[in-house]
């Protein structure tokens, strides 16, 4: 079966390239505070806001962002000094067995956890790919405003300020930007490639260019070439499209890492 | 008290909870002058900067920063965290808030590494990442710098090149506030000094460290001095400092 066989092909197209760009955009931070792991860590915190919330009967996003968006309070508000990443691992752990326990006492407990790890691009709904449009355009919009700024906070918060930043702010904003992007990301993308889109692009992006703008322009492009292939072979070759995009883009990154070890 | 002040810090009670790090600190900075705090490692030295440049609030008293003034901050280097792969062109463009391409490339000059612009700063060399901090805080034409141990591991003519360095910006009218715990480095610059031992700090003068009275008091040892060429040297039992 061919993509442009699968009616809504053009919609899954775009949420995935559009949900995929912001993420990408969202894990440059994340990289250059050698913070990769808080990415997975989030990941899966916000799929157990969604398992709580299909068992308590709530819509799934909100309590996946609530969750998100707690667990990153608790790592860069409440404990804002202390960047080790047992913390990090700490929040994977209990969100990883608290969501995989809730999960098995279901009837499709096998299915749900895949759909977990790798989500399910196909299963996207008309109005949720609208909405996951809208919200993921703005969000890119949104980024680009504190882009810069954020970057001066984590990288010197003191002169943030006495340059006339307000740094809390502007870490409020990436905040919620984040946990907006990974839980939008999770329905369609899963745990394991919403972690991809966040660390991947700009892994390799660092490795090919030292500018801010290209890290940005270059790591949309890049992300929303490999998911359109990716969606295209996996289409193909009837593999799981999730599966199969994460694989490229983990490949990619380690093809990279070993073949430009030496630039960074 | 004079009204040329830069930096006024008035009977300051500091510390973290519980933990009372600084007791009554007094100090003053004129505007043009540059001026250091000075002592061991742990001694308090960061606790009264961080209330300075206001990430901490004092348990008692009060600090003034006189009204209007643009602070360069250099910090301390925290074992590569800052260090991104970045060019050091962006790196700087980062910090430079409302002014172009042509501060960038003024700061750069300044510091003497404009043939490192277009480098990653992880492709630098401590000495050289040093300057690159300093030229980030003089992007926005600062009229107050304050360095955190700014020569901190660095060779002894690294060490020479950035204490004339400072010493260059100083003449041009720009107060410093330096962070060290090499008392050589303090002299070389500073006019005015904050020596922090066991809790309690002593305000004093060039002429003060000079005479190795207040060092004395400081730390109950004898201490002689002397002026060598231009360069102050003071010595205990045990060697220079």
């Amino acid at each position: 079966m061919m993509l442009f066989d699968y009616p809504g092909a053009w919609q899954i197209l775009l949420v995935a390239v559009v949900l995929g760009s912001f993420l990408s955009l969202l894990g440059i931070p994340l990289l250059l505070e050698k913070r990769s792991f808080t990415g997975v860590a989030l990941s899966q915190t916000s799929a157990l806001g969604a398992v709580v919330a299909s068992v308590v009967g709530v819509y799934a996003d909100i309590l996946a962002f609530i969750f998100t968006l707690g667990a990153l309070l608790l790592l860069e508000w409440v404990d804002r000094e202390r960047k080790d990443d047992s913390r990090v691992a700490l929040l994977f752990i209990i969100s990883a067995a608290l969501s995989t326990l809730i999960v098995s006492w279901m009837p499709t407990g096998e299915a749900d956890l895949l759909t977990i790890q790798f989500g399910n691009i196909l299963s996207i709904l008309p109005e949720e790919a609208i909405l996951s449009l809208i919200v993921g355009v703005l969000g890119i919009g949104g980024y680009l405003l504190v882009y810069k700024p954020f970057l001066v906070v984590i990288n010197d918060y003191t002169t943030a300020k006495s340059i006339g930043h307000r740094p809390r702010l502007i870490q409020g904003v990436y905040s919620v930007l984040l946990a907006l992007g990974i839980t939008l990301g999770l329905k369609i993308f899963g745990v394991v490639l919403v972690f991809a889109f966040l660390i991947v692009p700009a892994f390799i992006m660092f490795r090919f260019s030292s500018k801010l703008k290209i890290w940005a322009v270059a790591g949309i492009i890049f992300t929303a070439v490999v998911t359109v292939a990716g969606l295209f072979l996996a289409f193909a070759f009837d593999f799981p499209p999730g599966v199969f995009i994460a694989a490229v883009l983990g490949l990619l990154g380690i093809v990279c890492w070993i073949a430009f070890r030496k630039r960074i | 008290m004079d009204d040329n002040f830069i930096l006024k810090v008035n009977g300051v009670d500091l510390g973290y909870g519980s933990l009372r790090v600084l007791d009554s600190v007094e100090f003053f900075q004129k505007r043009g002058e540059v001026a250091a705090l000075l002592g061991p490692n742990g001694a308090g030295k960061s606790t009264l900067l961080k209330a300075i440049l206001g990430d901490i609030k004092p348990i008692r008293g009060s600090i003034e920063i006189r009204d209007g003034l643009k602070i360069g901050y250099v910090p301390q280097v925290d074992n590569d965290g800052s260090r991104w792969p970045l060019s050091v062109r962006d790196f700087l463009g980062l910090f430079c808030r409302n002014c172009g391409e042509d501060k960038i490339y003024t700061a750069l000059e300044e510091v003497g590494i404009i043939d490192l612009a277009d480098k990653r700063l992880t492709d630098l060399s401590g000495g050289q990442h040093r300057k690159v901090l300093l030229a980030k805080a003089l992007v926005n034409s600062p009229d107050f710098l304050i360095l955190d141990e700014p020569t901190q591991e660095m060779d002894i003519a690294s060490e020479a090149d950035y204490i004339e360095l400072i010493n260059s910006f100083n003449r041009r009218g720009v107060s410093i506030l330096i962070v060290t715990h090499i008392l050589s480095v303090a002299l070389k610059t500073a006019k005015r000094f904050l020596i922090f031992h066991n809790r309690k700090t002593y305000f004093t003068d060039f002429d003060g460290i000079m005479s190795g009275k207040v060092l004395h008091s400081v730390y109950g040892r004898d201490f002689s001095s002397a002026v060598v060429g231009d360069i102050p040297v003071v010595t205990c039992k045990g060697g220079a400092l």
